[in-house]
């Protein structure tokens, strides 16, 4: 046996245990939403942001396909605004915003290359943020929503039907 | 059961986190949750500096940092090393839960993975979680974090990493040929 294979527990002291109480008869349903409305204060910040990401979103894709992807800083650019699109939208009401930017990202992470087959797929991830942020669509975007993300995934599949053949 | 409330006023929190509106959305949510102390790095670097000047009871941080990873800086809050507390209770939030980086987040040490977007509520059961089931530490010469075995399970059927499970399979085989 490997001196790697060795394991040494070391007991948690928990000292957070000791600084906290808890409010007997309390639920915490309430304290959970005061935190919320304390971060909905900042929806109006997130819609702004938002609405001023898509044009910049669109200005680094389309350095990316005028590129064929060879411009890595534009690609950087792009997928930085689409992770920080998934990972705030949806605390906003904007799950579907997360969704899409959430496929985009791991599509470009999953992604060896990214040349125009590539291009392609994000630029449409791209145009369904556009109409989302043009029709301000909250939630999941009922029939609206399932339409987007129903596109989208079909774009995937026939993204990699056409490379596995 | 259902989930107690607590009175979070007196812990401290250090937010880590690169991009500003984010940071905000966090703090919002924890200082919501009662905590007044809460402590924000834009990077690592900053982090570092503020964990020397006052340690904090539970930190949450950003996994894909610019400038130092994230998984750089839990390694160097891991470490101990420059009167850092290794046992500190690290919340590591990310948009990308690929498996890939959440076991990496896992392996690094940290004690809960949020996934963003955040929610009060997914942030408070991380700090009851915290509070009320504290894991023990495990040193093994390749890691050293919370133990990632969350409750003993007989029949565990993960990767056999200690010279603990290699004397139960010894057992086990030796039971089983003593049976045969």
């Amino acid at each position: 046996m490997t001196d790697k294979h060795k394991v040494e527990f070391i007991d948690n002291p928990n000292p957070i245990r000791k600084k906290v109480r808890v409010e007997q008869g309390a639920d915490p349903a309430n304290l959970i939403r005061r935190a919320d409305k304390q971060v909905q204060k900042l929806s109006g910040e997130f819609e702004e942001i938002f609405a001023a990401t898509i044009p910049a979103l669109g200005e680094a894709m389309e350095a990316v396909r005028k590129s064929d992807g060879a411009d890595k800083d534009a690609l950087g650019q792009v997928r930085r605004m689409l992770h920080d699109l998934r990972g705030q939208a949806g605390t906003f009401g904007y799950p579907l915003v997360s969704q899409v930017g959430d496929s985009a990202c791991k599509f470009i992470d999953l992604s060896d290359q990214i040349g125009a087959p590539e291009t392609e797929v994000l630029g449409m991830h791209i145009d369904a943020l556009k109409a989302i942020s043009q029709a301000k669509i909250k939630g999941d975007g009922g029939p609206v929503g399932a339409e987007l993300r129903g596109g989208l995934r079909k774009v995937i599949l026939k993204y990699n039907d056409r490379k596995t053949a | 059961m259902s989930m107690k409330t607590y009175a979070l006023e007196a812990i401290s929190v250090l937010v880590v986190e690169d991009n500003r509106f984010m940071r905000s959305i966090l703090v919002n949510v924890i200082k919501g949750l009662g905590v007044t102390h809460v402590v924000e790095a834009r990077d690592g670097q900053e982090a570092l500096e503020e964990l020397r000047n006052t340690a904090a009871d539970i930190i949450v941080m950003d996994w894909e940092l610019e400038g130092m990873a994230g998984s750089k800086l839990l390694q160097t809050v891991r470490s101990g090393k420059r009167g850092l507390n290794p046992l500190t209770p690290v919340i590591v939030v990310s948009a990308n839960t690929i498996a890939r980086n959440v076991l990496q987040a896992r392996d690094t040490g940290m004690t809960e993975f949020l996934a963003k977007p955040v929610s009060a509520a997914a942030i408070y059961a991380r700090i009851v979680s915290i509070i009320e089931h504290p894991r023990r530490f495990v040193r093994t010469g390749s890691y050293f974090g919370p133990d990632r075995r969350r409750r003993f399970e007989p029949g565990y059927l993960g990767p056999k990493r200690r010279a603990d499970d290699r004397s139960m399979d010894d057992a086990t085989d030796i039971d089983v040929k003593k049976q045969a």
